[in-house]
């Protein structure tokens, strides 16, 4: 995208699991990337949420209760219904409906069979450890994580951002997705970054 | 005719932390440096015509965030005076610029300057190493438009009118006017007596033979166009311009024309005159520091923060209590304590420094961390005062400097913690500048004060009644103006506290207005007198005996009050021996030295005291200043008292007396002619006088608080 659009350089703002693949191009790319702002970072350098934790992806379950809703053999029997359950983890601040509408809406505009593939792909991310992509990134950091993130714990974020030398701005109160429920501040956190990377204004 | 009066230097909000001399072909020219860290901001004097005190509204703020560094230019302040035309050239002080740079130990500055005539832009253009960064406030170079006077400097006009004063005929026959009409041209905007006077009083630490000696037309004094077409190119480091449209000195079209050539920014200031620093301080300095990336921002910014959505903060209020003397900060406790009661999980934070401090932290109260940056006030009115004398009107006008230094303390403060409500107390710089920066108001704001209108003494003859109204004057277009940035206003009294008076020639009179734009508290006495118990327990907790008559002597928070204190200590003998049995307590306060006064048997003499209302309600006569709140303790506890107005304190011969009256309270004494025998005298005569005032009302706190709690 960055060669089609003619951009040289950027700074790559990612949301959860896109945190893996920014990353990775900030690694492996450094002359493309000018700084790296994660949002609710999904990465392996805390442990996840417990309730989490338990169920397998890939196997069948005895259960459709809650976390066990993320799960292929679930998707593909009640993708709307894992869509709107984990949405409404995502966004756990209250009166988040609308923000929950527009995300199940772009959830249904894929099928479950290819999220699955993507989620499959998302393992494959695991060949070399995240650690050590995140100790070649040179580029400055910002990591945006609310203490709330009922999908990927605060403390992971407070790790990517000790990892990476960057600063961490904790929301305090808010869940997976500051950018949709809290647009306000993080597209002023965002900007503020940027600007740091143009010097002086001229 | 002039009318501005030199005056000596004002108490500044920082003081350097290292000053020094560059020396250069026996010219030796005064620098100073403020504070620490990178990048250093160099603010460079222009001509000679004033110096390094004209940045007295940057340096506060910048030095908190950085290393400034200033120096006088040489024929003004502390530097040398050459007396040839040839070391007044732009060149020379380009080069006085650099070696103050070596003499301070700085690699590199962001050069921020005021009305350049060359040496700023020789600066940038040739030393490019040395300036990372270049801002022109108003330069005065010639790009197009004219820059120079209307008359040639050896002409003889035939009238002393307008620009006719810049010749040197005029400089001969009335330099100080001349003076006056220059500076009157840099700063058009209306109520800037304070700018015109800081700016001609800088013109007078130098002597008009100096400038002459460097002055020969503004042809010769800026660089040539030439010169400026061959510098702009070689300028690579970023600019940005600064210019107020309505500049009578260098048309804006000047700023826009170099930021052009330089390929800079331009910030045009519309409706600002030739000196934005000064006048509009607030907004050029968030410019500077944004330009030098000292300000707020991802880059400044602490490793780790946090920011709380808004459905999930505690309520939270900022207060500004006004530390000049300790009244403020008793009726301010209890305001705050009585809206805490009113607004559950209300948090309340106070900016606020000594003595009010005192007060908060004894009671458990949170002070604000960056209360410690803030200039303080009760040393400035204490530099202003003299025996028993505190012109209190020009010694605020002359805390300018503090305020805004202060106002920036306030402005960073509420932009690293977000606020639901602000509430100033007789919070000067937190009132004016928002009125002056409408844009900074960000939560909801309570003004209030227990007087209204500046007033002039009349030994101040016509100069100081056109100051009043006019500081009256601007006030009255701020509010109207912007009539909901004071989401309340709340006058500590009732209407009939309010003086008679007028605000000046063609303004309304202070109580119409007052009543119109104020809500009325009802006095707040920050305590109530009903909790102190029965007087005779409350003596005998205190120490005071009942065949006693205790006359207890007291002059508030600040320091002025040392003279009373020895006036009324010597009248102690002889009212001694008028009133038997007559112990005398005075009390110091936290900024008199008790070792300092001389003492006698039967009188004590106590530093600050904690719970001073306690002594006064049990006291038999108490001494004190015209300060409102001692004065209306005292009516409260149905106290007889002597109160002492300081000369030429506007509130305490005006406001506080007229409220007196109001309770039929209080026997006012005159300083300047009391002696000891009539001090003693008149203690013997008030001393356990019944008193018939009237009450004062004990739910000021209350009504204060619930007009407050509103808004939460």
């Amino acid at each position: 995208v960055l060669d089609a659009t003619a951009t040289e350089r950027a700074v790559l703002v990612s949301l959860s699991c896109g945190a893996l693949w920014s990353t990775l191009v900030a690694a492996d790319h450094p002359r493309r990337v000018a700084g790296l702002v994660y949002l609710g970072p999904a990465v392996p350098l805390a442990p996840p949420h417990p309730e989490r934790a338990v169920h397998s992806f890939q196997e069948p379950l005895a259960t459709d209760e809650g976390w066990a809703k993320y799960n292929r053999h679930y998707w593909l029997r009640g993708y709307p219904e894992f869509l709107e359950y984990f949405f409404a983890r995502c966004l756990t601040e209250p009166h988040s409906t609308k923000q929950l509408e527009d995300c199940v809406g772009w959830g249904l505009e894929t099928a479950p069979e290819t999220l699955i593939a993507a989620v499959e792909g998302l393992l494959l991310c695991g060949l070399e450890r995240f650690r050590d992509v995140c100790a070649r990134v040179r580029c400055p950091v910002l990591v945006i994580h609310g203490d709330e993130d009922a999908i990927r714990p605060h403390a992971q974020g407070a790790a990517l951002a000790g990892t990476t030398a960057g600063r961490l701005v904790t929301l305090a109160g808010s869940g997976h997705l500051p950018q949709a429920r809290h647009p306000v501040k993080v597209n002023l956190l965002i900007r503020e970054f940027a600007e740091t990377f143009g010097g002086m204004p001229r | 005719m002039t009318t501005i009066v030199s005056m000596p230097e004002q108490t500044r909000a920082r003081y350097p932390d290292e000053e020094g001399y560059a020396e250069r072909d026996g010219v030796r020219v005064f620098w100073e440096r403020y504070g620490e860290g990178e990048p250093t901001i160099l603010l460079p004097p222009t001509w000679e015509i004033v110096h390094s005190r004209f940045w007295k509204c940057q340096i506060p703020y910048l030095a908190r965030h950085t290393r400034v560094v200033t120096f006088d230019p040489r024929g003004n302040g502390r530097s040398d005076r050459p007396n040839d035309f040839d070391a007044y050239r732009r060149r020379e002080f380009a080069a006085d610029a650099l070696a103050v740079l070596d003499a301070a130990g700085v690699d590199r500055a962001v050069v921020v300057a005021w009305c350049d005539m060359g040496e700023s832009l020789i600066m940038a253009a040739e030393h490019p190493e040395r300036v990372a960064g270049l801002v022109h406030i108003g330069p005065s170079l010639p790009l197009g438009e004219r820059v120079y006077g209307e008359y040639p400097f050896d002409a003889e006009p035939g009238t002393d009118e307008g620009w006719a004063k810049e010749t040197r005929g005029y400089w001969l026959r009335d330099w100080p006017a001349y003076l006056e009409f220059f500076f009157s041209k840099c700063l058009t905007e209306p109520h800037s007596t304070k700018q015109i006077e800081d700016c001609v009083g800088w013109g007078r630490d130098t002597e008009m033979e100096t400038i002459l000696a460097g002055f020969r037309g503004w042809e010769s004094k800026i660089i040539d166009p030439a010169e400026v077409a061959a510098l702009c190119p070689l300028v690579r480091c970023p600019v940005l311009v600064i210019h107020g449209t309505e500049d009578e000195q260098v048309g804006p079209s000047v700023g826009a024309a170099l930021a052009a050539e330089l390929g800079g920014r331009l910030v045009l200031l519309e409706g600002a005159g030739h000196a934005p620093h000064a006048r509009d301080p607030v907004k050029v300095n968030t410019l500077v520091a944004e330009f030098a990336g000292v300000a707020e921002g991802a880059a400044r910014a602490p490793a780790t923060r946090s920011w709380t959505r808004a459905m999930r903060r505690p309520k939270r209020a900022l207060y500004l209590s006004s530390p000049i003397g300790l009244g403020h900060a008793r009726r301010d406790l209890a305001i705050a304590q009585e809206l805490r009661r009113q607004v559950s999980g209300l948090e309340i934070d106070w900016l606020a420094q000594d003595p009010v401090t005192r007060v908060l932290e004894a009671e458990g109260e949170r002070i604000h961390p960056a209360s410690r940056h803030l200039a303080n006030e009760s040393a400035h009115i204490e530099s202003e005062s003299a025996e028993h004398d505190l012109h209190a009107f020009q010694a605020i006008r002359r805390m300018d400097e503090i305020l805004v230094a202060n106002f920036m303390v306030f402005h960073d403060v509420v932009r690293e913690q977000p606020y639901d409500l602000w509430v100033g107390d007789e919070a000067w710089e937190l009132d004016y500048f928002l009125h002056e920066n409408p844009e900074e108001k960000r939560a909801a704001y309570v003004w209030l004060t227990d007087f209204v209108g500046w007033l002039p003494m009349p030994d101040g003859g016509e100069r100081e009644a056109f100051l009043t109204a006019d500081y009256n004057a601007e006030m009255i277009e701020h509010i109207a103006r912007f009539p909901r940035l004071r989401d309340r206003a709340l006058f500590v009294g009732n209407p009939g506290d309010i003086v008679p008076d007028r605000f000046g020639p063609g303004l309304p009179t202070i109580r119409e207005w007052v009543e119109g734009h104020y809500d009325f508290a009802g006095y707040v006495t920050g305590f109530d007198p009903a909790s102190l118990g029965d007087r005779d327990e409350l003596r005998q907790r205190l120490g005071y005996r009942p065949d006693e008559r205790v006359c207890v002597v007291t002059v508030g928070g600040s320091g002025v009050g040392g003279h009373l204190l020895r006036r009324v200590i010597a009248a102690y003998p002889e009212a001694r021996r008028r009133v038997p049995g007559l112990r005398m307590v005075v009390v110091a306060g936290p900024r008199i030295d008790p070792a300092s006064l001389p003492t006698h048997d039967g009188l004590e003499v106590r530093p600050y005291v904690h719970g001073l209302y306690r002594h006064l309600a049990a006291c038999d006569l108490a001494v004190v200043q015209g300060g409102l709140t001692t004065c209306m303790e005292l009516v409260a506890a149905r106290r007889p008292f002597l109160y002492f107005p300081l000369a030429h304190h506007f509130e305490q011969s005006f406001h506080v007396p007229h409220r007196l009256r109001q309770y039929g309270a209080g026997r006012r004494m005159d300083f300047p002619t009391a002696t000891p025998e009539t001090i003693a005298a008149a203690i013997a005569e008030e001393i356990g006088r019944p008193v018939d005032y009237r009450p004062v009302e004990t739910n000021g706190a209350t009504r204060a608080a619930t007009l407050i709690a509103e808004l939460l």
